[in-house]
């Protein structure tokens, strides 16, 4: 009996800390929300696939390496030139994708690239990763305050990318973070 | 493709760099800089022919740049690319290290 209301106890604690964290998060999507106006979205597991699905595929860089690194910028680069042959600050999209896929192999091992057409005028950049996630608690520094990295490198990255994309969507748990960003290709 | 050109007199080592610089690259950027002689008082590192940068390698040029500034070496970056120009203005490096450091091509 005594071990049987232990049990129970165990499973109430365990339900009430999954409310808190669901809470917490909740608080955090929405003020990160509002305060960045729209522009970063942080969504749960279940809902990422709503983003992820969207649109059509272009093209597929696995990132096991360094070296993936270029050719993920490579493939980024054909795959603009043949989508929006006009358009001519492929530069800085390059420098988000290196951004991307470099954080990947820093703090988290192999992940992949998705290219897709999301409308006429806009590209989403799809990051998975199966490494150890990213705490939201950091993800105010992460985004506002320059040069901020949980790990001993410069790590201006996601920074970075937040200030050049028109729109940049996170989920990510202990088993995976997918980080996907949008381009309006003007 | 990253390589490293350099040439050095008594006091001034110049190091030509050419290709993309990112974390693939950022190796050979780093052998480079050891190579330059401990009489060197004055480092010019040429960016004109520099396609790409990412914050990894501007991290790892910036912690060259301290590092060297701080043994008494003066440090100039220059004819950078516009382009290469504008991310390390975007990361405020200018900024950080002193925009006399850093010479812009027009």
């Amino acid at each position: 009996m005594a071990k049987f209301k232990a049990k129970v106890n165990r499973n109430i604690i365990s339900c009430r800390k999954k409310q808190q964290r669901e809470a917490i998060f909740k608080v955090y999507k929405d003020v990160i929300y509002a305060v960045t106006q729209g522009k970063f979205l942080l969504v749960n597991v279940h809902e990422i696939y709503c983003y992820t699905d969207e649109g059509v595929k272009l093209a597929a860089v696995n990132i096991f390496t360094n070296k993936d690194v270029g050719l993920a910028r490579q493939i980024t680069r054909q795959v603009v030139k043949d989508v929006f042959p006009e358009y001519d600050k492929i530069q800085k999209i390059l420098l988000c994708v290196s951004e991307a896929a470099t954080n990947i192999l820093k703090h988290a091992g192999p992940g992949q690239l998705i290219i897709k057409k999301t409308s006429d005028d806009s590209l989403r950049f799809i990051f998975n990763d199966h490494g150890p996630g990213i705490d939201i608690e950091y993800l105010p520094s992460m985004l506002f305050y320059k040069g901020f990295s949980t790990k001993t490198s410069l790590g201006y990255g996601f920074n970075l990318i937040y200030s050049i994309v028109d729109k940049m969507i996170l989920s990510s748990s202990p088993n995976g973070t997918t980080v996907a960003f949008d381009i309006i290709l003007e | 493709m990253f390589e490293v050109i350099t040439c050095h007199n008594e006091s001034i080592s110049c190091l030509k760099l050419s290709g993309e610089l990112d974390i693939s690259t950022v190796e050979k950027f780093r052998l480079g800089i050891e190579s330059i002689p401990e009489t060197s008082t004055e480092v010019h590192l040429d960016f004109s022919c520099v396609e790409f940068v990412d914050s990894t390698s501007i991290g790892n040029l910036v912690q060259v740049m301290n590092q060297m500034r701080a043994q008494g070496v003066k440090v100039m970056v220059k004819r950078i690319p516009k382009e290469i120009y504008e991310v390390f203005d975007l990361l405020g490096i200018p900024e950080l290290i002193g925009e006399e450091y850093f010479e812009c091509l027009i």
